[in-house]
């Protein structure tokens, strides 16, 4: 899994910010992932947590926020959100089904801690 | 007191800054480049033996090929005719990144090849994320797995340009149906283009040759700006 090297670039990633804008404490890190990103958010939660003891960013939380799916209907062009994969229309049974969106993996925001 | 602080950004915006300077450095020489993705064993390193075979002389394929432990796939690529072969050992690392790529690419004579082709680790999940700077991501998919692998690993179908399933020979050995599978890509990539082949009996084999061909034969490409891959 590639988690881990993951997990590494996106504390590389989140000490430089905090370097840049000379930030005191960063509380939260909060993540968008999307089913489409091939990034599987347990495996990168837990690969984070492994890293983070004993770096400065050890008592920084990470959220991750998944995104949906939207799934269009190409026969009655319905459309519905799901995290999981359908073959088929709940609506009509068709399965001529096109899945949009969920390549999202960024940063969203950071949450910090003025003392 | 807390504040948010917004970020908008890319987790592998590092290896997407790179992989954007290795797209110029293709763009300036005008090399046509592909990024082969599968499974372990899907038959990527089969598919370039023969590709080196069919072109000979007539193309100079300039090939990266990348493997957790061994160079064994260099070594039969080497073998099968190859004049530019190099190999990225990862040593543990279940893909390639722009940063192995770009190092390798440094010390290769790149003048004169008219296709760059990497072949990735083999793994369906992990090469998705990475973009290596290549113009195309190729996915191959064999027979012998099951046709619902896109809907499975999405993420490289969504990425990738072209679907090569590989090993029709073995078709009827397998529920594996052809149609399916296609079905299940073009609904995670409705552009997706797709071919069937076997490297074993040859079957095929003159579309995927062709596909290379139309590539190769591009006109000289404007070089594009630091943006990387759109669909990243
Ligand atoms: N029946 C059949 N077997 C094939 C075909 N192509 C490859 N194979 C076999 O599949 C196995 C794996 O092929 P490789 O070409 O090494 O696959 P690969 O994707 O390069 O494997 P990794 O680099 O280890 O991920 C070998 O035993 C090949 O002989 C084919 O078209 N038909
Ligand atoms: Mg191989
Ligand atoms: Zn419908």
């Amino acid at each position: 899994m590639h988690e881990i090297s993951v997990a590494a670039a996106l504390m590389r990633r989140v000490l430089a910010e905090k370097e840049a804008r000379k930030l005191e404490r960063i509380s939260q890190i909060v993540l968008q992932i999307g089913p489409m990103s091939g990034i599987m958010p347990d495996a990168l939660q837990f690969a984070y947590d492994s890293l983070r003891e004993g770096t400065q960013l050890e008592g920084t939380e990470l959220v991750i926020h998944s995104a949906e799916l939207t799934t269009c209907c190409r026969h009655c062009l319905h459309l519905f959100d799901s995290r999981l994969m359908h073959t088929r229309c709940p609506r009509c049974g068709s399965e001529e089904l096109q899945i949009m969106g969920g390549d999202e993996f960024f940063i969203q925001y950071l949450v910090t801690e003025k003392v | 007191m807390s504040e948010i602080i917004p970020i908008g950004e890319k987790v592998l915006s590092d290896n997407d800054r790179l992989a954007a300077e290795i797209r110029a450095r293709l763009a300036r020489l005008n090399l046509p480049s592909l990024n082969l993705v599968s499974s372990p064993g899907s038959g990527k390193t089969s598919l370039l033996e023969k590709t080196l075979a069919h072109f000979g002389g007539r193309l100079r394929i300039a090939l990266i090929a990348g493997d957790v432990q061994t160079d064994n796939d260099a070594r039969r690529l080497a073998a099968a005719g190859g004049a530019l072969v190099r190999p990225i050992v990862t040593g543990g690392a279940c893909h390639l990144d722009a940063r192995m790529v770009s190092r390798v690419l440094a010390e290769m004579e790149l003048e004169g090849c008219g296709l760059l082709i990497i072949e990735n680790v083999g793994n369906l999940v992990c090469p998705s994320s990475y973009d290596l700077g290549e113009d195309k991501k190729v996915v191959l998919l064999s027979t012998a797995e099951g046709d619902d692998k896109p809907l499975k690993y999405p993420a490289i179908f969504r990425r990738a340009a072209l679907l090569v399933i590989t090993k029709t020979d073995l078709l009827g050995l397998s529920d594996f149906d052809l149609e399916r599978a296609a079905r299940h890509a073009r609904m995670i990539n409705p552009e997706i283009e797709i071919l069937h082949l076997s490297s074993r009996s040859g079957e095929g084999m003159a579309d995927w040759y062709a596909w290379l061909e139309r590539l190769t034969r591009r006109p000289a490409a404007a070089v594009p700006d630091a943006g990387g891959n759109p669909l990243e």
